[in-house]
């Protein structure tokens, strides 16, 4: 058996965060590990690689721009895929994420078929 | 030639019984999604332990799971017999006034602990009101102005959301609320009174 890849899901609303668990759950080769905000990421990006993060914009302590470019200028995450969580009016937000080097997004209310998808193309899974 | 049409027959009902698969398949996710919605929104109400995290966590079904831009959260003041704004998203709390349980859609959704949703075609008022109420006694009520502008409408699993708030908010709501309004010696569970309760 292969071994699992590994999803971070950055996400201050315990809400939305296991809805997104609940929903990477139907990836059964994924495991996942959550973080509350940015700086609960960089410690939990810090202690293993992941093969793709998903990350909300909006957090206390340290938003998802802020994650997103610092992780672009670190060698060792400069390659992961990301998917950023943007609401429909928030076009300014996500395409300063875009810019930055996130790779996908996906907006609220999200659907878990969509987020499914999103991780799947990027992870290259059938 | 017979044999061919037979043969093209076979192949169109074997891809149809695919087709039908795949349908199958993309049923399921999304009774899963919506599932899991139900699952996570009750989870999280009843996780929730404060006032202000309970308040939160509707906020969040609200926004998050509904998809609304718009929404106040009232409660009911049993005292005064009215509706006081207490929280909401995209309103001037400040601007809203209390309500009677008489005043409006609002008032009377609430008098009659029965949800209102706004008739097809029109574009007055709120879209929803949901009265929250814990055991018949009327708690409060959720009102949604607006969708986000990519929403196009509320789905079934929106009604069960609202069914959901209904009774769940309303008990979150009032447990929390009481819990803080509480003396700190009153918050202490008393085993002596669940016994007698049990006995």
């Amino acid at each position: 058996m292969a071994d699992p890849l590994h999803a971070l899901v950055v996400e201050d609303s315990p809400t939305m965060r296991q809805l997104i668990v609940f929903a990477l759950s139907r990836i059964r080769t994924l495991k996942v590990v959550e973080a509350d905000d940015g700086v609960d990421a960089l410690k939990k990006l810090a202690q293993r690689r992941f093969d793709v993060m998903i990350t909300d914009i909006n957090m206390p302590m340290m938003d998802g721009l802020k994650l997103v470019s610092m992780l672009r200028k670190d060698a060792n995450h400069r390659e992961m895929p990301i998917v950023i969580i943007t609401t429909e009016g928030a076009q300014e937000d996500r395409q300063r994420a875009l810019s930055l080097g996130a790779n996908a997004y996906i907006t609220k209310p999200i659907q878990a078929p969509q987020v499914i998808q999103k991780v799947k193309e990027l992870l290259k899974l059938p | 030639m017979l044999s061919e049409n037979e043969d093209l027959r076979r192949r169109v009902a074997s891809l149809e019984a695919q087709l039908q698969h795949v349908h199958d398949g993309v049923d399921i996710e999304a009774e899963h999604h919506n599932l899991a919605q139900l699952y996570v929104a009750t989870y999280q109400m009843h996780a929730a332990v404060g006032f202000r995290d309970v308040v939160q966590v509707i906020t969040e079904i609200i926004l998050n799971l509904v998809g609304a831009a718009r929404f106040e959260l009232y409660l009911f003041d049993a005292r005064g017999e009215r509706l006081v704004p207490v929280s909401g998203e995209g309103v001037d709390l400040a601007s809203l006034p209390a309500l009677a349980l008489d005043d409006g859609v609002v008032g009377a959704a609430a008098a009659r602990k029965e949800r209102y949703t706004r008739p097809e075609g029109t574009s007055l008022g709120p879209l929803v009101v949901v009265p929250l109420a814990s055991a018949e006694t009327l708690v409060g009520a959720v009102v949604v102005d607006d969708l986000l502008p990519h929403k196009a409408q509320l789905t079934p699993v929106d009604d069960e959301l609202f069914a959901l708030l209904t009774t769940h908010a309303a008990t979150a709501l009032a447990a929390a609320l009481l819990r803080e309004q509480a003396p700190p010696e009153a918050r202490v569970l008393d085993v002596g009174v669940a016994r007698a309760l049990l006995a």
